[in-house]
């Protein structure tokens, strides 16, 4: 078990989200970067549908009450296990009484916590994610905060070793690039935007507004403007629609997004690339490839080969250390 | 090739880094030495101390690796401060990484000490035992 001694608000319960009441307008919830999530999991040898705790704000503080394993990924957080420090993506076990801070994020938005099975939180309605707008599931449907204790579903874990584990994560930006690159498919909506207005789309960068959460991240960048003066009948939305309201500024849709929305959509960031938004900080640009049916899926199943890839080693590295200590 | 002190003396070398097979060539003379698993400790660091000491003051630790794999230095990637010679570092700091794929057994620093090499390039090839970094220890 932990204890939380010290947290921002914001920090929250989260798996793979609640699927399956869209119909009745309630929306997924979820981690916001399911791929950081996952490789938490995975290090621990959960499943991937397995709780974690998401924080966006930093410093935490947590102390272990029991000798217990653990795992982080995501933002680079300045993680320390009491003085020791400790690489952005890792997992070990902590001893009685060791504290665990994260101390500052300094690149990426957003930190996964992993404990042995995942975080013990009631299933509600098919899934441990807090659902903040609705304030249910998750831990008492609420942002933690001091006091609070988390218990972790097992207190067994695969072998680790001593000195502890890392890995190493796909990049959030190309090499060489300062922004974020988000694959798009274009919308229904697509061609009722003006053709000056496509082009600023595809070829300009745009900047993440402070103004950004769970439930979408505001934009800043060349307006866009759509031709229509057809006013749109409110209609279906998930994760990953990029909306635009008569500001013409962009807005993307993620994991906390209503089920409905009425602005027009530009286009949807493919499922793999998620991910890349959740990690995006306020002030930092994204720009949008144009992508089609074929190649979202094709980057979809690259992101699972990674994921499968990543567990085989897992695999051979525990099969490995358990032989030279056999 | 080897008197029996020597031969004691490289054994317990093998044992205390964990090294299992060692093979020597020497004008035209073949020594292999092979130690069976059970004689190898279990401990998952056991820093290797040669007899050679810097000065009188100071002794020498070796950092070994605790698997096979390539390396890489710390602060690539990691979010932590790369690593220099010279630089001071406390009992289980990462120094660096000893990786199979994306998976990456961290190399800890089994003693305070000062960095006194500067170890693997990225990519380096290393076995269980190798020696990956030296620490200068007081003693």
């Amino acid at each position: 078990m932990i204890e939380v001694l010290s947290i921002p608000p914001l920090a929250t319960v989260q798996d793979l989200g609640r699927q399956g009441h869209w119909f009745q307008g309630l929306g997924q919830a979820g981690v916001m970067d399911d791929l950081s999530h996952r490789i938490a999991n995975l290090v621990l040898g959960n499943d991937e549908t397995a709780a974690t705790l998401e924080i966006p704000l930093a410093p935490v503080r947590f102390r272990f009450h029991t000798e217990t394993a653990f795992a982080i990924s995501g933002a680079v957080c300045n993680a320390r296990l009491d003085s020791r420090a400790l690489p952005a993506i890792c997992a070990g076990v902590a001893k009685a009484d060791q504290v665990l801070q994260l101390k500052g994020i300094s690149q990426g938005a957003r930190v996964y916590l992993a404990l042995p099975g995942g975080i013990d939180v009631p299933i509600v309605l098919g899934s441990r994610s807090t659902q903040l707008r609705e304030s249910f599931g998750g831990f008492d449907g609420r942002m933690l905060k001091a006091g609070d204790q988390l218990r972790s579903i097992n207190d067994t874990w695969p072998d680790l070793p001593a000195s502890g584990l890392s890995l190493g994560m796909p990049p959030l930006k190309r090499d060489g690039s300062n922004d974020i690159e988000l694959r798009v498919l274009p919308s229904a909506e697509y061609d009722y935007f003006a053709s000056e207005s496509l082009t600023a789309f595809w070829s300009s960068a745009y900047r993440v507004s402070p103004a950004s959460n769970r439930q979408g991240y505001r934009l800043e960048g060349q307006a866009l403007s759509w031709m229509s003066t057809t006013e749109l009948r409110s209609h279906g939305i998930v994760p990953g629609i990029i909306q635009v309201p008569g500001s013409g500024q962009p807005i993307i849709q993620l994991a906390d997004t209503a089920t409905m929305g009425g602005y027009p959509a530009i286009g949807a960031v493919i499922e793999p690339d998620l991910w890349r938004i959740a990690q995006a900080r306020p002030g930092e640009f994204l720009r949008f490839v144009r992508v089609d049916l074929d190649e979202a899926a094709n980057a979809a199943l690259e992101q699972q080969d990674i994921l499968a890839s990543l567990n085989t080693y897992l695999i051979e590295t525990r099969e490995l250390l358990s032989s030279w200590n056999s | 090739m080897l008197n029996s002190s020597e031969l004691k003396s490289l054994l317990g070398a093998m044992r205390a880094s964990r090294v299992t097979t060692l093979e020597v060539k020497n004008k035209g003379q073949h020594l292999r030495l092979v130690l069976s698993a059970s004689v190898v400790p279990s401990t998952p660091v056991t820093p290797f101390t040669p007899q050679l000491a810097i000065s009188p003051d100071v002794m020498n630790v070796c950092v070994s690796s605790l698997t096979i794999g390539t390396f890489l230095r710390r602060g690539i990637d990691d979010g932590l401060p790369l690593l220099e010679v010279g630089m001071r570092v406390t009992t289980g700091e990462v120094l660096g990484y000893v990786c199979h794929g994306p998976v990456r057994v961290i190399v800890d620093a089994p003693a305070d000490g000062v960095i006194s090499n500067e170890g693997p390039d990225d990519g380096a090839v290393l076995g269980l035992g190798d020696v990956v970094f030296e620490l200068e220890v007081a003693p």
